[in-house]
């Protein structure tokens, strides 16, 4: 029964606010003060105070935050009825303080009030211009460090759970920043057991229809679908506070939900979608174009770029060929493809360590061309079809270590060629041999 | 004056949307995110893809309109050959929407095949006799036996399948891949359209390559067959180049004057495709000009590859509009619908298509172009595993089938000699891995780097996807 009174705290915190904001404005209107609305201030904050101390009485609230907002309620109680005794006394009382005592219990009550809001609204509640929030959208798709708790699971609970389960404002006495306060159960089932999704409190709570009155969040945004399926999946795959996300071997439908909502991707991925370059200036790009290029960045997130000769002149001139070298570490896809390119332009592919995609096919060039591309670290593709690349060139292919697939259609390379290049790397796998 | 409501910068609902929200609440919004303003009048931004590093970089849609019969071709059902005659059971008809063709029928006898199936290559991949040809480059194929669609109707399945709707006015997907990506060859149409003709059978409406509310620059162009491939684009007797020059400068002139007064995106677009048409001058006919593709090329796609018009020659076009950087090319066929007289009617649609579809993907292949494109062959539903009207020894039909069908992707980014998801023994449900249309364009989308999420174009006051609100990518099917 005395609970109910407890739950009246919050509705009844509004008197005093209203009650001292319109003893304080009457005694500065009137210039004199009014003894009966200090009297009914001083009695609606004792009524709001001890309402709120029963509430607390209650357990649900813990933490420092919760500390202050008591204080604060206390001294604005306080200071309201040592001015209700001052202007009893007719001002004889605290004379000297009186500016001073009224100045603090606006400050106390405006303090103390946005403090409770807080508490019950949640610590966003008023968004002010200075305060900071934080981006949960995290682009992990370059990332193969993934802590599935300290990168996934903590931002969910911070999102959505922190606001009132905190270091400072535990409710149910439950800490949920730290890994201590979700496996402690000190309090009846912990928020996490490892394992055991059912006796895990955390899951339970959010997999409640909202209307049931355990179901959490019970006021702001719900999880989403995903962040209910990812918590579901950490709990069941042992809720590790250390796992790699890119170590573990989540369902496929989990692995579709990461690779949605947090671009993790389990897919191997190519040398270009792991790499970093620093971006190229917007000058280097139309210099390349007006040069008779087509040039674009491989994706938003990528900085490297892909270049072909597609709709442009077949000629070459060195000019036209060395502006591409102030994109030399940036370029990774280079088609110079159905052109007159020759062996006499051909020393500039040196300067490309990070191609992974080279095609030459249908250009005049001979193996002559190919002594140049024994540096490229990283290519993977090298589409030769149509050119006079002969078994001289193998040596040189076989250098490259990454190369996993080679065109080869219409040129000199014969089958013992062939069988050299398989022979010398088993990972390759050579296309355009004869027959198909 | 043009009324069409969509060439303001700033529409009524921009306009509403920040006076009652409030200019206090506007200004605090952009003081503190000066992007925020920015984006919010440019809703719509060309060539916002690729969101990351795509595996395709083209796509060749080989669409077989009609909807092929899988139980003939690749999805092998013993037990329909077993159970040849006997009713389908109930339980198997279930409750499914069937057509008024045979809906009314008084009995659904299930019609096994008359083709022989065998397996072929290392992967084992069930073809009948029908595609001697395809059978032989099964391993670098993917096929998926579990699509499904919603539409049960030629033209709402196939506008379904190509814009991601069952009504018209959707953009379709090689409008999708244009706006997203933009183009590599600017003397060239980004989305060509080949249909293949003098064929009969449900017609094809030009929405199935429209741009739909897109700018109008994206929408697919049909190369036709013969002496103009492209109508309208020659000069008319007595026009030299240089005439021609000088009027579409002028012209050009004034479209700016109006281009400023109006702030019409679709004058741009109109700007743009008289320049494009007048460099298509020469790169078109360059294109076109077939007559140097050796004679092994020729064996390769077929006798009909040298009769302009036909789908073997338009799969040899596809080639060399895909080798000159074109980044959508869409073939049509049409005569795939065998409602009745199945065992011959589709023998003729294999013996056009089998040889030059088998022969595009080695092309492709072995010119090094499948590493970075997407060949997807398919039609828009699928056929049913009882006969439609009399079922004689030497006769069936199939009606319309939504809920299973076979379609076979192949190239960049997709396994080889594998097989997604199945359907039931008697070829009519699905047993297993469903793949819905909407599916199918997010992994389209996907392989071309971009995320049918995010492919947004915002008109009439919302945002709209190829996928509208559906679609998963399937990853099982990738590399």
């Amino acid at each position: 029964m005395i609970e109910i009174l407890g739950k009246l705290h919050p509705a009844l915190v509004h008197l005093p606010i209203g009650f001292i904001l319109i003893t304080l404005f009457y005694e500065w209107y009137k210039g004199k003060p009014s003894v009966a609305l200090w009297g009914i201030s001083t009695l609606s904050a004792i009524l709001a105070m001890a309402t709120g101390f029963i509430l607390l009485k209650t357990g649900y609230f813990e933490g420092l935050n919760m500390f202050l907002h008591m204080i604060m309620g206390v001294i604005t109680t306080i200071i309201t009825f040592l001015l209700f005794l001052a202007k009893m006394r007719d001002g004889s009382l605290f004379r000297g303080q009186n500016t001073f005592l009224k100045i603090a219990l606006i400050a106390v009550l405006g303090i103390g009030g946005h403090m409770g809001a807080e508490l019950t609204h949640g610590e966003e509640y008023l968004p002010l211009p200075f305060q900071t929030k934080s981006d949960s959208i995290v682009d992990f798709s370059k990332h193969d460090t993934i802590i599935l708790y300290d990168h996934i699971i903590q931002p969910i609970l911070k999102d959505k759970c922190n606001r009132c389960h905190e270091d400072g404002d535990a409710r149910g006495k439950l800490n949920m920043t730290s890994k201590e306060g979700l496996l402690s159960d000190k309090f009846g089932d912990p928020a996490v057991k490892p394992g055991d999704l059912q006796n895990s409190e955390i899951f339970k709570r959010i997999s409640l229809s909202p209307w049931h009155k355990k179901y959490m969040p019970p006021s702001g945004p719900d999880l989403t679908y995903g962040e209910k399926r990812v918590i579901e999946w950490w709990i069941r795959s042992g809720g590790s506070f250390t796992e790699n996300v890119k170590m573990m071997s989540p369902p496929d439908d989990i692995k579709e939900l990461l690779f949605k909502e947090y671009g993790i991707d389990f897919a191997k991925k190519s040398f270009y979608e792991k790499a970093e370059v620093s971006a190229l200036d917007q000058s280097v790009i139309d210099k390349i174009k007006s040069q008779g290029f087509n040039i674009g960045t491989l994706a938003d997130n990528s900085n490297f770029v892909d270049v072909n000769v597609k709709g442009h002149s077949l000629e070459w001139t060195s000019e036209r060929l060395q502006s591409l070298l102030e994109a030399k570490i940036q370029i990774t896809w280079l088609d110079l493809s159905d052109s007159d390119f020759d062996d006499s332009h051909s020393d500039i592919l040196n300067s490309f360590p990070n191609i992974t995609k080279l095609k030459l096919q249908n250009t005049n060039i001979t193996d002559a061309t190919l002594e140049n591309i024994v540096n490229m670290n990283e290519l993977i593709v090298l589409n030769l079809y149509g050119t006079n690349a002969s078994d001289q060139s193998i040596d040189n292919i076989l250098k490259i270590n990454k190369l996993e697939k080679l065109y080869i259609w219409q040129t000199k390379i014969s089958e013992e060629g062939i069988e050299r290049l398989k022979q010398g790397n088993s990972a390759l796998e050579v296309i355009g041999a004869s027959i198909l | 004056m043009c009324h069409c409501g969509n060439y303001e910068k700033y529409t009524r609902r921009d306009f509403l949307q920040k006076t009652t929200l409030g200019l206090g609440a506007f200004s605090m919004a952009s003081l503190m995110d000066p992007g925020l303003m920015a984006r919010n009048v440019m809703n719509n931004i060309e060539n916002a893809g690729p969101h990351f590093a795509p595996k395709a970089k083209r796509v060749i849609y080989l669409f077989q309109s009609g909807g092929p019969s899988q139980q003939d071709l690749f999805d092998y059902k013993p037990l329909l050959n077993k159970l040849n005659g006997q009713e389908i059971p109930k339980s198997i008809l279930g409750n499914q929407r069937l057509t008024g063709m045979s809906g009314g029928q008084g009995e659904f006898p299930l019609a096994g095949s008359h083709f022989n199936f065998k397996q072929h290559g290392q992967s084992g991949a069930w073809v009948s006799d029908l595609m001697p040809f395809t059978s032989e480059i099964v391993d670098d194929l993917c096929f998926i036996k579990s699509m499904y669609t919603e539409a049960i109707n030629h033209d709402p399945a196939a506008t379904f399948i190509q814009t991601g709707s069952q009504l018209p006015g959707r953009p379709s997907l090689g409008a999708w891949l244009s706006y997203g990506l933009g183009s590599e060859n600017e003397n060239l149409p980004n989305f060509v359209v080949l249909v293949t003709k003098d064929k009969f059978g449900q017609p094809l409406y030009k929405r199935l390559w429209g741009n739909g509310f897109l700018p109008s620059h994206h929408q697919g162009v049909q190369f036709r067959a013969g002496k103009h491939p492209v109508l309208y684009l020659h000069n008319p007797p007595g026009v030299e180049d240089a005439d021609r020059r000088s009027q579409l400068d002028v012209l050009k002139q004034l479209e700016e004057i109006n281009l400023e007064n109006t702030n019409d995106p679709e004058i741009e677009a109109r700007i743009n495709q008289y320049e494009m048409a007048y460099r298509m001058q020469t790169s078109v006919p360059e294109v076109m000009d077939v007559d140097k593709e050796p004679d092994y090329i020729y064996d390769m796609y077929g006798p009909d590859s040298k009769k302009p018009g036909t789908y073997a020659a338009n799969a040899l076009l596809a080639r060399r509009l895909i080798e000159k950087g074109v980044k959508s090319v869409q073939l049509y066929h049409q005569g795939w619908d065998h409602h009745g007289n199945l065992p011959n009617a589709i023998k003729v649609s294999c013996k056009e298509t089998d040889q030059p579809t088998a022969a595009l993907i080695k092309d492709l292949k072995q010119r090094g172009l499948l590493e970075d494109t997407l060949v997807v062959w398919g039609g828009e539903f699928g056929r049913t595993s009882y006969t439609q009207g009399q079922l004689t020894p030497d006769n069936y039909g199939r009606d319309h089938h939504p809920r299973c069908f076979t379609i076979f992707m192949a190239g960049a980014g997709v396994k080889g000699g594998f097989t997604y998801g199945a359907t039931d023994d008697f070829g009519y449900n699905l047993a297993d891995n469903p793949m819905h249309v909407h599916d199918l364009q997010a992994t389209i989308l996907h392989l071309m780097g971009l995320n049918h999420e995010k492919l947004t174009y915002k008109h009439q006051g919302r945002r709209y996807r190829l996928t509208d609100q559906f679609g998963v990518v399937n990853h099982n099917i990738l590399t």
